[in-house]
């Protein structure tokens, strides 16, 4: 029995014994690895993307802010609005959470900087989906109570603590006292992002930090919101839950029923369902082009390895005389058609690695192949390389080494 | 199976046929031909082109199969043995020096050496200290590493005759092993090989050359695929 190192380095041998052959052999593999390689890349950078822009439960969420488009408006939705929208929508509500924002000049000892603050009665993790590092969350009654609380986002927290904080730290918000009652970790979505760099406080003492006569907040009122999230159960229909919303708020600021609608109800959910249409439509057309390059270099890498078993008939019937058995040539050939389909595969991945990161400086797409899909990708293009050496393989196993010697 | 002499049978071809199918027509390239060889024997095959040499040595070769009759090998009767069996009856049992050397060209003089070696089943260390040793045999343990397109046509031949001889095999089958060589490369060659007869092994030649029948011990003539004649040299004689 034959040892598979011994065929290996045959293998070798007769594959890079004609570099040009090779150089050809393995280009056309890397032609068909490629179409795998970017499709792949593709494909994975959009789920990426699309991971992203994927909130967990949030994006079952109804988002209501003001409807600024439309000629009579009525101004931001109020915080008498959750209890409404409660009671139209009952059990199909699992959270809700109140809304306000504004830039304040905050200080904390020495240090001083410009951070926005979220006023917020109700759910908020939904949104500021980051973990406590230090201290605690605030309940649901404290967001719904007027008690001068806060939370800081990483960020936050770096910039007005840099050489951190104690239990009883507190900072000053547009000249107002803020006990720092936690510190959140790294957000766990893009869309936490916002609150890495700000601060977090009850609804109602925010409108507190505000009340200076020269600061700037949205909205202007203390009982208005800049939005509500209603997040909505697992299950329902959220286009029936949307109509009940938006009667029940017409009818509760004055709206008419045929009129546009004067909020805007948002779809957390709408970029990353997009985004899947638009992935869908690529993934088709890609799968395509790599469908056609496979088959491309499957038949080419075929006939060149076909050509190739015809030049090497001699020194085939010489391995014979020498020993070889028939089994013997075929594993040979198909070893090397694995071995040059391992380094087109190769020279495929860095061509369309290369390829996708000199587009990317260019222009932003999606396209992530990461180690794991580069070793999946290899192993199809080795696959290619033992696939198209079948036909061959069988051809210069057949051969008679006594024609063949004296050819 | 032993002969008169008492050597070893290495080879009997009993009645053996081989047809060749050319166009609509058979054409048989060697008819009934009966042929007994022993170890540490030179049995030289003469005859024109086209009298069946080269069958004959195809056939006793194991690189082609009979259409009538019976190889034996060692005493194994080959006719019902697979291509596979056929291979490893072959492995390092059997050698084969031809015309043009017979050596795979863009590989090292080294590694052609190495050949059967490694079709044996040994690891490629062992198969080149071996082949190490076979070229140093044909004096061309210098140019180991040499690709043998870069060797003269004698040096060419030199390795063909250490792949052929490197596992001592039982049977050395020679087509015009020095038809392409000068006098000089051919009294080596033709040394060789009555060294490897000398060891044990049996050696079967096609050639015309003066130099390989001079060492023969014995002649068989073909013509249009039969044997007509077989005789001992003086050499055979004398040993």
């Amino acid at each position: 029995m034959m040892r598979i190192a011994a065929l290996f380095h045959l293998a070798l041998w007769s594959a890079f014994s004609r570099p040009m052959r090779a150089a050809l052999m393995i280009a056309t593999l890397a032609g068909g690895t490629a179409g795998v390689a970017l499709t792949a890349g593709v494909l994975s950078g959009y789920a990426r993307a699309m991971e992203a822009l994927t909130f967990g439960a949030y994006s079952r969420s109804l988002v209501i802010s003001e409807n600024r488009l439309i000629e009579d408006r009525f101004g931001p939705p109020r915080v008498a609005d959750i209890a409404r929208l409660r009671e139209v929508l009952g059990d199909r509500v699992e959270a809700t959470a109140a809304w306000r924002m504004s830039v304040a000049d905050v200080r904390a000892g020495r240090e001083q900087t410009s951070l926005t603050v979220f006023g917020v009665s109700g759910a908020f993790g939904y949104e500021a989906d980051m973990p406590v590092v230090q201290g605690r969350v605030l309940t649901a009654a404290e967001t719904a109570g007027t008690e001068r609380l806060c939370l800081l986002g990483p960020g936050a927290f770096r910039m007005l603590f840099p050489d951190g904080a104690g239990d009883a730290a507190s900072f000053r918000i547009n000249g107002v006292s803020c006990s720092l009652a936690g510190v959140l970790g790294e957000p766990r979505s893009q869309l936490a992002e916002r609150y890495r760099n700000s601060v977090i406080t009850p609804f109602a003492a925010a409108a507190r930090y505000f009340e200076a006569p020269d600061s700037v907040s949205f909205p202007t009122l203390a009982h208005e919101v800049e939005r509500l999230t209603i997040v909505l159960t697992p299950g329902t229909d959220r286009d029936a839950a949307l109509i009940d919303a938006d009667r029940a708020l017409r009818r509760a600021h004055g709206a008419s029923q045929t009129n546009s609608p004067p909020f805007i109800y948002a779809d957390p959910a709408a970029p990353a369902e997009a985004m899947a249409r638009q992935r869908d439509l690529i993934a088709r057309l890609l799968i395509a082009i790599a469908l056609v390059s496979i088959m491309v270099a499957v038949t080419g890498y075929a006939a060149a390895s076909m050509a190739a078993v015809d030049m090497k008939k001699r020194d085939i019937a010489l391995m014979m005389m020498s020993g070889a058995s028939a089994g013997n040539i075929l594993v040979q050939v198909l070893m090397e058609g694995l071995v040059l389909g391992a380094v087109g595969g190769i020279a495929g991945i860095i061509l369309v690695g290369g390829a996708a990161a000199l587009a990317q400086a260019v222009v932003s797409f999606p396209f992530d192949l990461d180690l794991k899909l580069g070793l999946l990708v290899l192993a199809g293009g080795a696959a290619t390389g033992l696939l198209a050496s079948i036909g061959p393989a069988r051809k210069a196993a057949s051969g008679s080494p006594a024609l063949n010697s004296r050819s | 199976m032993q002969d008169d002499s008492g050597d070893a049978e290495i080879l009997r071809v009993d009645g053996v046929s081989r047809v060749y199918r050319s166009g609509r027509e058979d054409v048989a390239a060697l008819s009934g031909a009966d042929l007994a060889l022993v170890a540490k024997e030179i049995t030289v095959l003469r005859g024109r082109s086209a009298s069946g040499k080269t069958t004959l040595l195809n056939l006793a070769g194991l690189l082609d199969r009979p259409s009538e009759g019976r190889v034996l090998f060692m005493g194994t009767d080959t006719r019902p043995l697979s291509d596979r069996e056929l291979a490893q009856l072959r492995r390092g049992k059997l050698g084969y020096v031809l015309q043009d050397s017979g050596v795979v060209e863009r590989m090292t003089a080294l590694d052609n050496v190495a050949l059967p070696g490694l079709f044996s089943g040994r690891t490629i260390d062992a198969s080149r200290e071996l082949a190490r040793a076979a070229l140093d045999d044909v004096e061309l343990g210098g140019k180991a590493h040499r690709l043998v397109g870069q060797l003269s046509g004698g040096e060419r031949m030199r390795v063909g005759l250490a792949r052929a001889l490197v596992l001592s095999p039982k049977l050395v089958i020679c087509d015009e092993p020095t038809a392409s060589l000068d006098a000089e490369t051919a009294i080596m060659v033709v040394g060789h090989l009555r060294r490897a007869a000398a060891s044990g092994a049996c050696i079967l030649a096609a050639s015309h050359d003066p130099i390989v029948i001079d060492q023969a011990d014995r002649t068989v003539t073909l013509t249009a695929g039969r044997i007509t004649g077989d005789s001992m040299t003086k050499a055979g004689v004398g040993s």
